[in-house]
């Protein structure tokens, strides 16, 4: 089974909306398909906007997860195969499959453990395919995931620019290379030292300016810092670690993974200590990002009527704008191609 | 200790966090809050540092606050806090839906409510938001649960041994066509067979001795179909998309009380449509009524027999049929009382029949009101309403007794005296009654004076001399402030609240609630009006909280008269030695003070066929 994650820059990026298009595809072919979503999906209405969303559709032998209250509210009917005991605001999460054609609610484990149980509760189904749709701008959970897509657009921003620049940033993180080396605690922090020493940090994660009594001198092979990690603070450490020890110009840090780079927020920052070489940056994880789709409706807010309106910026302005930063990431409005080859972009074989 | 870190995820508000950490820290706990204008990152710091049980964020919702918001969650899943912390958030414009999308463990809509976030802190569930399929539903509650009915003044309960004795003997052996339809209703509903039932053999022949007991129009319906004008079938399209109205919104309900138990509150509603009423009654429920009272349309109750299934009416009142009542009972909260009424009609007993099979919580029975200002004739109301007596004695089904004969311009003290005699009829016979004294600017009222000074004084009068006579649940209505109400849907609110709030500090066990448009609506009552009253009362509510209105002199004074006022009509209808013939002739309720003998129905009783 392959597990695919549908994160996205902001809400209303458009994650649903692949996932249908997947969804359809798939269908084509006759894959099993079990969805899931981080948050909450396949509402008539956003629950913010109020504007209308796209919905699960979904076919008899379909699976989904989701939690009881959401059992009842769709106009599907859904056979429970089993109670996983994971809990969300809506009640357990159940897995069950599609009897009888229809609209479903989807609202699924919204913390990476939980997602991690599901994803192993679906490999003993004989399942080919879940896909996982995402939450907002959520992306921590989708480290379980074997592969990412990640919606962008203009409901992250109005301005092209801006989308484009972020998108470049976020697609930058997922080319890191991976420390193959590194078998840490989750989130457990420490300074490796090139005798094969190790000091033990207090967290993994590193979040304010840190004070590090280290003897001068000390010769750092590499920090690794599994949590949640800001750039500015790093670079703090990094440059106090340089004064007192001898080490490269180039201090290699080891972080978790890019999702949890990205889920740090601060990406101005992040592209800016890689590109002044300070540091060497490494991942313990990493998946490999499969494609960015590119949405350019965003929510208008009118301040007359104090309700929104739907708005759009040039489809096709955006596209190209994104393509043009991410020239190695295959980008797509799933909108104006509504059948792309969603089995070779996502390298899908029937089990 | 279990330790809680409250962060106002907001540039300046922080009331609420801080509200929460003092009750928290009373309650017990570690409650640290951080101040405003913090951000994400540094609560997820702060977190890391002091390693909480629980994270309680507040912020209201808006377009950008949600990424802020599944920005923080994601941050802490990432620093790995979620194993070990769960997320709770609280504030204005977010639901439950929305707490699902960000991600949080648990969410606070609406006032704080501290036992449901202690719940929450103990991973226990939440007593208010537990799903039917985790717990047993729980009992819904009794009116006239601790109270004896001992009467406290002997006068009164001497005067109404001999009243109901006399009342019990008269009707002992007699009977009518109301009383034979409800035998007959009770045998097909046993049977499980619907009267209108083409096909069934059985049905068909109840069906044909149930027709001789009705009026033609309602002959015509079963016969050949035709329904009376402005009566139509509800179509499966109508009631096919309630579900998924239904489902939309899963906010859970308000509570209008402030503190206690007491009292629960009522509010009508009869759209004329099933769906409709449907409609108003979760509106309702979700804005914190705790019962609802069917009102059905008065020709319905002039007409001898019922219809049969799923009809909509054009105008106000939803019609009786079981199928209607069936129908309402299934969309119907779990917790929200359900009272159907027939207390003044030619359908009196059958009410009873085809409401506790659809399973109505209580009945209303009044038979002084209903063959005066009801319209039906005093003999054959009393004849229905001692066997309706029976049938909510045999049910278990508590009765209430509104006292709206008032509304005619019968001074208090008379409609009091003829709830009295349906409390001890009821008693006597096995059955739980309620009586309901209505707060109301009377037109005895407006012609005694005695609201000219204030509503307080004679009202709380009116409240407090039940329990100086019997220890009885008190219930008011029907509904407070019943004209008091104006076409301006502010001053009707207020009115009601008013009221409502008088009540309440008087310690009542229940009270109605009008709409503030249902006096002068000019159509179907809306919801939104509704929403207005309930809003109004849970503020005055609140406003009044545990303090009350102080009894005055003059209150207890006007009490006073009120109980020898009693005290003298009981003796006059003891001394007639009738009942019947005590309202045919007034002393309930003269022509003078504005209340006539009814009419429908007269000349129906006759003698039980052995």
């Amino acid at each position: 089974m392959k597990v695919i994650g549908f994160a996205g820059t902001a809400k209303n990026t458009g994650k649903t909306t692949a996932v249908l298009s997947v969804m359809d595809h798939c269908r084509a072919r006759n894959l099993r398909m079990a969805l899931t979503s981080i948050g909450f999906d396949g509402e008539q209405r956003d629950t913010i906007t109020s504007l209308p969303k796209p919905r699960y559709l979904l076919q008899p032998g379909d699976r989904v997860a989701t939690a009881c209250e959401c059992l009842e509210a769709g106009t599907a009917r859904l056979k429970v195969l089993y109670e996983t005991g994971l809990k969300t605001i809506l009640g357990n999460i159940v897995l069950a499959e599609v009897t009888q054609a229809g609209m479903v609610l989807v609202a699924g484990p919204n913390r990476r453990k939980d997602l991690d149980s599901l994803i192993h509760l679906f490999h003993e189904m004989d399942t080919d395919l879940l896909l996982v749709d995402g939450a907002l701008n959520r992306l921590a959970p989708m480290i379980a995931c074997e592969g990412l897509v990640l919606s962008t657009g203009a409901a992250f921003s109005s301005e092209i620019e801006r989308v484009s620049l972020h998108a470049a940033q976020v697609a930058g993180l997922y080319n890191l290379p991976l420390d193959p080396l590194v078998e840490m605690p989750e989130h457990g922090g420490c300074i490796q030292f090139e005798d094969g020493s190790i000091l033990k940090l207090s967290s993994g994660s590193l979040l304010e300016p840190f004070d590090l009594e280290l003897p001068v001198g000390s010769h750092v092979s590499k920090i690794i810092l599994p949590g949640l990690v800001n750039p500015i603070p790093l670079q703090h450490f990094v440059l106090q670690i340089q004064q007192r020890s001898c080490v490269d110009a180039s201090l290699t840090v080891v972080l978790a993974s890019p999702l949890k780079i990205a889920a740090s927020g601060h990406l101005d920052a992040w592209s800016a200590l890689m590109e002044s070489k300070l540091v060497n940056l490494k991942v313990m994880r990493s998946i490999p990002l499969l494609a960015v789709t590119s949405c350019p409706f965003y929510p208008r807010w009118l301040h007359r009527r104090g309700e929104y309106e739907p708005a759009a910026v040039d489809a096709l302005d955006l596209l190209v704008a994104l393509k043009s930063s991410i020239p190695l990431t295959l980008v797509l409005d799933v909108v104006r191609d509504p059948s792309p080859d969603w089995s070779g972009i996502l390298k899908l074989e029937r089990s | 200790m279990k330790k809680i870190l409250l962060a106002p995820l907001d540039p300046v508000h922080d009331n609420a966090a801080k509200l929460i950490q003092r009750r928290l820290s009373a309650a017990g706990y570690d409650a640290v809050c951080m101040p405003p204008g913090t951000t994400p990152e540094e609560v997820i710091a702060q977190a890391l540092k002091i390693m909480p049980d629980v994270i309680l964020i507040s912020r209201t919702l808006g377009y950008q606050v949600a990424e802020i918001l599944g920005h923080f969650v994601d941050l802490a899943d990432a620093a790995g806090l979620r194993e070990t912390t769960r997320l709770g958030v609280g504030g204005m414009a977010l639901t439950r839906e929305a707490g699902a999308e960000l991600g949080f463990d648990a969410i606070f809509i609406g006032d704080l409510d501290l036992d449901a976030l202690i719940a929450f802190i103990e991973d226990k569930p939440n007593p208010d938001q537990a799903t039917s399929s985790d717990t047993a539903p729980q009992a819904k509650p009794d009116l006239t649960a601790g109270y004896t009915y001992q009467f406290h003044n002997p006068q009164i309960k001497s005067l109404l041994d001999g009243i109901t004795d006399q009342i019990l003997s008269w009707a002992k052996d007699k009977t009518s066509d109301g009383i034979e339809r409800a035998i007959i209703r009770a045998e097909a509903i046993d049977q499980g067979i619907d009267l209108a039932d083409a096909a069934s053999p059985i049905a068909q022949q109840l069906r044909k001795r149930y027709l001789e007991f009705c009026d033609p129009e309602i002959r015509s319906s079963y016969l050949d179909g035709h329904l009376p004008p402005g009566v139509r079938r509800v179509l499966p399209s109508e009631t096919e998309r309630l579900p998924k109205l239904l489902t939309e919104s899963t906010e859970p309900p308000h509570t209008l009380r402030h503190h206690g138990s007491k009292p629960l509150f009522f509010v009508q509603y009869g759209t004329g449509c099933p769906v409709m009423d449907v409609m108003h009654i979760r509106t309702s429920q979700a804005w914190g009524a705790d019962g609802v009272l069917h009102f059905d349309p008065s020709w319905g109750a002039q007409r001898e027999g019922l219809l049969s299934g799923l009809l909509s009416h054009e105008h106000d009142g939803t019609i009786l049929t079981l199928e209607n009542l069936k129908f309402i009972n299934a969309y119907l909260p779990t917790q929200t009382l359900w009272n159907i009424r027939g207390h003044r009609g030619l359908n009196t007993p059958e009410t009873q029949v085809i409401g506790a099979a659809a399973g109505a919580d209580l009945f209303k029975i009044n038979i002084p009101y209903g063959a005066t200002g009801g319209g039906t004739d005093p003999a054959r109301l009393t004849v229905d309403g001692v066997y309706a007596l029976m049938l909510a004695a045999k049910y278990g089904i508590p009765f209430d007794i509104p006292g709206n004969d008032e509304l005619s311009g019968v001074p208090p003290h008379k409609t009091f005296a003829g709830i009295l005699i349906m409390m001890a009829l009821g008693l006597k016979l096995g059955a739980r009654p309620i009586p309901k004294p209505l707060l109301c600017n009377s037109p005895y009222m407006q012609m005694s004076g005695e609201m000219d000074e204030n509503s307080i004084d004679i009202n709380a009068a009116k409240l407090s001399i039940w329990r100086e006579i019997v220890d009885t649940p008190v219930w008011p209505g029907e509904p407070v402030g019943f004209m008091t109400h104006t076409p301006e849907r502010v001053q009707s609110a207020v009115s009601t609240a008013a009221y409502a709030s008088l009540a309440a500090s008087l310690g009542v066990d229940a009270l109605t609630m009008a709409s503030s448009d249902e006096a002068y609506s000019k159509g179907p009552i809306s919801a939104q009006a509704r929403v207005d009253t309930l809003r109004g009362v849970r503020e005055m509510v609140r406003f009044v909280g545990n303090a009350g209105y102080a009894k005055t002199s003059r209150s207890q004074q006007m009490q006073e008269r009120l109980l020898e006022g009693i005290i003298a009509t009981l003796q006059l209808v003891s001394r007639r030695g009738d009942f019947v013939a005590s309202i045919y002739e007034g002393l309930l309720g003269s022509p003078e003070d504005g209340l006539y003998p009814g009419r429908t129905g007269k000349g129906t009783v006759r003698e039980r066929q052995v």
